[in-house]
């Protein structure tokens, strides 16, 4: 991709203010609750930002775009905003709940409800969820089509600028670089989308030129596959850099009004995208853009068309950004797991405020270089890693929920039955179907078809949350049943 | 001009006008933030 030296030098501005920001940070020279969860005093408008630029990476610019472009208008009716329910829950439940309890981790809810035990399962799992291997691996294919260099270098450079800005400044650098970062992106893709109609023409041109199907609003997915795809935006009630933004707020409200915006900028963004991918499609077929367009690639190419010298290189700032605000969130809540929710319990209980700060940072570089690791030295590993929402929703979402808004009896069993039988259910049936059923080449995902009754059904890997999340439930039954409550719950009790 | 391209531009503007509108609102809070670090930094206790 030929990229003008006047856009370079604003993507190598961009990076040099990313790095100041962080170094300005470092010198106020932050505590443990400073740098961990921005001594709770995070306002609306930069939650706004940093939760939009963390939970939406490049799978969302380049995924959603893919689906629209192969498929139509279902990347937005279809697969993004299913589950919009959800997040209306996390803004005005699940947001006042933890405000409430003043917690600073994730698992650190566990630990408080059932113990420390649970505590250390959570955090497992949580550290699991946020190595940032997919977001380096994409980082690295990203700066291979922008820059030409290779994925490997590219993903250790702007991957390391990434690194170095969260161990400078924790949660305030993350959060600020976030915001800058989530306005290139919306301001560039706001100014690309209609130049690209000037270009290409309006919908009645992208009408004449891809199939009908494309206008469908459901896409002719079947109903189970549908609701699969909802239930997958059921892991935002369960990700650990989504639970640190609501730690980090000053209060419930602003929280509150945070996600209350920031679903109507998801819900911009993601019809903006879907239109540039349907666009691309368009114009491939007018021959305005190349018969062999990846539609992975579709949007970038697209938009680096419509977009003018200048804009071109704020665009490819945003979408550099759009994996670096992925990749500096999630190191550092591994790394704060590591610390806070590993280390601390297990070693140093009495650990200081500056001792822990050092051990977070620690721990934010030894998941950097995991997730480095894992992206590109074992790159078989790396495919398992695509089921890890699935692993942490398995695992946490059913204790947790329990642990916030079940009064009745918890017991220690509860929270770790749970966790348990959610973990064997969902390997179980991933690796289960994967071995059973069969590749489908139109959907990408295994499916195993079998008979029963004289009835033939299908289990597409997709379902596998309509079984981990019921037997998860009945872990916590059981273990509720037959476990006995902690000791100081005893007290509690009888005084 | 159909109702895609309408509400094409429409999410355009809601999504140029949001970010930018956050912006203004987020540099007034950058302000506290650093204001913030000057009271820390002057305060000799």
């Amino acid at each position: 991709m030929a990229i003008s030296s006047i856009d370079l030098s604003i993507v190598a501005t961009y990076i040099a203010g990313m790095l100041g920001i962080g170094y300005y940070i470092f010198r106020k020279a932050p505590n443990f609750e400073e740098y961990l969860i921005a001594g709770r005093s995070m306002t609306t408008p930069i939650l706004v930002c940093t939760l939009a630029s963390t939970y939406y990476g490049l799978d969302v610019l380049f995924g959603t775009s893919e689906v629209a472009f192969n498929d139509g208008v279902v990347a937005f009716f279809g697969y993004s905003e299913m589950s919009l329910g959800f997040y209306i829950f996390a803004a005005y439940g699940l947001s006042r709940k933890l405000k409430e309890a003043n917690f600073t981790s994730l698992p650190e809810i566990l630990t408080r409800q059932y113990g420390q035990s649970a505590g250390y399962l959570g955090a497992i799992s949580s550290i699991l969820y946020s190595i940032p291997a997919l977001s380096l691996f994409a980082l690295g294919r990203i700066s291979e089509v922008m820059f030409g260099i290779d994925a490997q270098i590219g993903a250790l450079l702007l991957g390391s600028i990434a690194l170095i800005y969260t161990l400078w400044g924790g949660l305030w650098a993350v959060a600020i670089t976030d915001t800058v970062q989530f306005v290139f992106m919306c301001v560039t893709l706001a100014i690309a989308v209609p130049l690209l109609m000037s270009d290409l023409g309006g919908f009645e041109t992208v009408a004449a030129n891809v199939p009908a199907t494309h206008f469908h609003i459901f896409g002719g997915i079947p109903f189970w596959l549908m609701m699969a795809y909802m239930a997958t935006g059921i892991s935002i009630l369960v990700d650990p850099a989504f639970y640190q933004r609501i730690f980090a707020a000053r209060n419930f409200r602003q929280v509150r009004n945070a996600m209350l915006i920031a679903l109507v900028v998801w819900g911009a963004y993601d019809w903006l995208v879907t239109a540039a991918g349907m666009l691309a499609r368009s114009g491939v077929a007018l021959g305005a853009l190349p018969a062999d367009l990846h539609p992975n690639d579709a949007l970038l190419t697209a938009v680096v068309m419509a977009l003018p010298i200048g804009l071109v290189g704020l665009f490819l700032a945003g979408v550099l950004a759009t994996a670096m605000s992925t990749i500096d969130s999630y190191s550092l809540v591994a790394g704060a797991n590591i610390s806070y929710d590993v280390y601390r319990p297990l070693f140093k209980p009495d650990a200081s405020d500056r001792e822990l700060v050092r051990a977070t940072k620690i721990g934010i570089a030894i998941s950097w270089v995991l997730g480095y690791l894992l992206a590109f030295l074992f790159e078989r590993l790396m495919s398992l890693w695509v089921f890890n929402a699935s692993l942490m929703t398995s695992t946490v979402l059913v204790p947790i929920f329990m642990g916030l808004f079940w009064k009745g009896r918890k017991t220690p069993a509860a929270g770790i039955l749970s966790f348990l039988f959610g973990l064997v259910s969902i390997v179980v049936f991933y690796f289960g179907i994967s071995q059973l059923g069969t590749y489908d080449e139109t959907w990408g995902t295994y499916i195993w078809t079998f008979e029963f009754s004289g009835s033939s059904y299908a289990l597409w890997q997709e379902y596998s949350l309509f079984f981990s999340l019921p037997i998860s439930f009945l872990g916590f039954l059981i273990g509720n049943l037959f476990g006995s409550p902690r000791a100081s719950d005893l007290r509690e009790q009888s005084q | 001009m159909n109702g895609w391209d309408i509400f094409t531009y429409f999410c355009c503007v809601v999504l140029a006008g949001s970010a930018l509108g956050i912006f203004v609102f987020f540099l007034r809070d950058a302000k506290g933030i650093i204001m913030g670090s000057r009271e820390e930094d002057e305060d000799p206790g």
